[in-house]
């Protein structure tokens, strides 16, 4: 039975000068993960923490106390946070591993989450950027992207991908929302980017 | 995220009918842009229940249950979550779902004149993991005190975002539920994902 809601993914490899490598399948991503259904019944619902407390198991692997009730306009209307994560941060936003456990609806972390830098086995994180939403006779759709550059030297190899929310109120947390293991792994030589287009679509 | 629908008909005599669990065939509009601003912080307009231009930022759809006509005092008496006609609606067009449909096409006012129907409150349960799934549910009960029988024709949800109220969730009944006087519909919605 189809989606209501479904994401995709899909990997562009180029090289140090921007000619793409490799255009990848667009593949539609596994597995939205439990603290995305979770995140979505606090807002929905509006739970109260002082009278149904509701936790949410962070990236971290810390269970933790979130509220919307009182604080509506913190809640979502904050100026940073969600996916939107700035170049360089690894917290939130989309992320690559490189480990290719299993994925199961309690995952709460990548399995193994690449690091942003130059060193060996590390990438380089930019901006998470985004597409408008946009709609047609056939549904709605938005896309988020980002790019991960690798000058570390050495191949780096990606297994897994990720998205992460940055929940502001009442305090920083990071909780996982969606996680999948590549069919295929992605291996970036030296100097190779690797773009990530996350496609959330609804059709009618 | 698959999106389901239950419809249950307890008729005045006691009798319980039962329709088969249906997905959602639309998410609208609204609902991805809402989802937008919260994920990318970037605002987007969309049209809200009255077609005015509106940036939804978050929804709540978790309304108590009462009439339409008490909801203005409700609205400056309240917490403005309490709007009375947000979560599960109902209604009587049948037009076919458009992806850019922004209302129902005639939503039934709560209530016991004639053509109303009484609106209970949304009730949400907590998520419930069997993996490989992990969902959460939404029911509203209604009461057909009218006087007459109401056919229903479709349903959806309408979510509060700010002072606005947002058209998320729209479904066309493929078979109409017709309710006589004196018989309740509960209408449950299922929120699930799959990993």
């Amino acid at each position: 039975m189809r989606d209501s809601l479904t994401l995709y993914y899909q990997l562009i490899k180029k090289d140090s000068k921007g000619n793409i490598i490799k255009k990848y399948k667009k593949y539609k991503a596994r597995s939205f993960v439990r603290q995305f259904i979770e995140f979505y019944l606090v807002q929905y619902g509006f739970i109260d923490a002082t009278q149904m407390p509701y936790t949410i198991r962070d990236t971290s692997n810390t269970t933790q106390t979130i509220s919307m009730a009182g604080n509506f306009w913190n809640f979502w209307t904050s100026n940073t946070g969600g996916l939107s994560a700035p170049v360089s941060n690894t917290n939130y936003g989309s992320v690559v591993g490189s480990a290719d456990t299993a994925v199961t609806i309690n995952d709460y972390a990548l399995a193994t989450k690449i690091a942003h830098g130059t060193s060996a086995g590390q990438l380089q994180y930019s901006v998470e950027t985004f597409g408008a939403p946009t709609t047609d006779a056939a549904g709605s759709s938005w896309i988020a992207v980002r790019v991960f550059t690798n000058g570390s030297g050495n191949d780096v190899t990606i297994k897994e991908i990720g998205l992460i929310l940055y929940n502001q109120y009442p305090a920083t947390y990071y909780f996982l929302f969606a996680r999948d293991v590549l069919a295929s792994p992605v291996t970036l030589a030296n100097g190779e980017t690797v773009t990530l287009n996350y496609t959330f679509l609804t059709a009618i | 995220m698959k999106l389901y629908y239950q419809i249950s008909q307890i008729k005045v005599n006691g009798k319980t009918v039962k329709y088969h669990k249906t997905r959602s065939r639309s998410f609208v509009k609204a609902y991805m842009y809402g989802m937008f601003y919260q994920l990318s912080d970037v605002t987007v307009a969309t049209s809200d229940i009255a077609n005015a231009s509106r940036n939804p930022t978050y929804y709540i759809f978790n309304a108590p249950g009462g009439h339409d006509a008490v909801y203005a005092a409700f609205f400056y008496m309240n917490t403005f979550t309490q709007v009375a006609k947000n979560g599960i609606v109902i209604g009587t067009g049948n037009t076919a779902v458009a992806s850019t449909d922004y209302a129902l096409e005639t939503r039934i006012i709560s209530g016991v004149a004639s053509g109303q129907i009484e609106h209970f409150s949304n009730i949400f349960t907590n998520v419930a993991v069997a993996a490989p799934n992990a969902s959460f549910t939404v029911n509203r009960i209604f009461r057909n005190g009218s006087g007459g029988s109401i056919t229903i024709k479709e349903i959806g949800i309408y979510a509060l975002s700010g002072t606005y109220t947002f058209c998320i969730v729209r479904d066309v009944l493929s078979v109409p539920v017709t309710m006589s006087d004196g018989d309740y519909l509960k209408i449950t919605y299922t929120f699930q994902i799959t990993a």
